[in-house]
């Protein structure tokens, strides 16, 4: 959770720094808004309270979602990372019986309480074995800020979007009133 | 609608975004 966090931060802090402001965010051109609650509210379910088939089919129309979405917004700056990034993610996630392969050591070294769950799959993971597929997509990346978790490569493709969307959203009307001063006052 | 429900409406769905697609949080759970 820590580093979905820091990455929204990142992404406020850089528009900030190129002059944006967080009220024109609303101003930004994106479309299907709507599936993200439905996508995060299919996923929660599906985490928390599906198994087995119930669970993987939830889960895959909530990724499915995710993709749709920004499939359908991908011409804004940022967008195709994540698309990317999710992609990375469902894609590691489909081989392995929609769940994530989490590297254990990783595992032992943020939340030891949590390697002998994941053997048999906890939540949206499960442990990264020699049986695994494609673990080089799986979470391998220890994050070791409160509360700690684990990341992928897909994860960090999605992070760099998410900042590039983030900064540009906040960018949208200060783009569009710096013109207008600049018309006004009749500079170019 | 005020900007600033706006605001809130559209950072909250990214937020809800950023947590559905990232596959980081299923170690201990959300």
């Amino acid at each position: 959770m820590a580093f979905e966090v820091i990455v929204v931060l990142t992404g406020i802090i850089v528009g900030w720094i190129r002059k944006g402001s967080i009220w024109a965010v609303p101003h930004i051109r994106l479309k299907w808004l709507w599936l993200l609650p439905i996508a995060f509210v299919l996923q929660h379910i599906s985490i928390h309270y599906l198994n087995g088939l119930w669970y993987q089919s939830v889960t895959v129309v909530s990724y499915i979602s995710l993709l749709a979405f920004c499939a359908r917004n991908v011409r804004v700056p940022g967008v195709l990372w994540t698309l990317i990034g999710t992609a990375c993610n469902f894609l590691v996630m489909m081989i392995n019986g929609i769940r994530m392969p989490a590297y254990l050591p990783a595992v032992q070294m943020i939340d030891p309480s949590a390697v002998s769950p994941l053997k048999s799959g906890v939540g949206k993971s499960v442990a990264m074995t020699v049986h695994t597929h494609l673990n080089f997509l799986g979470d391998i990346f220890p994050f070791d800020i409160w509360p700690r978790s684990i990341i992928s490569i897909g994860d960090v493709l999605f992070a760099i979007g998410f900042v590039i969307v983030i900064q540009h959203a906040m960018r949208v009307e200060g783009g569009s009133a710096a013109r207008v001063r600049r018309a006004e006052s009749g500079t170019s | 609608m005020s900007n600033k429900v706006k605001t809130a409406i559209v950072l909250g769905a990214m937020v809800l975004f950023s947590f559905a697609a990232q596959a980081g949080w299923g170690v201990g759970g959300p």
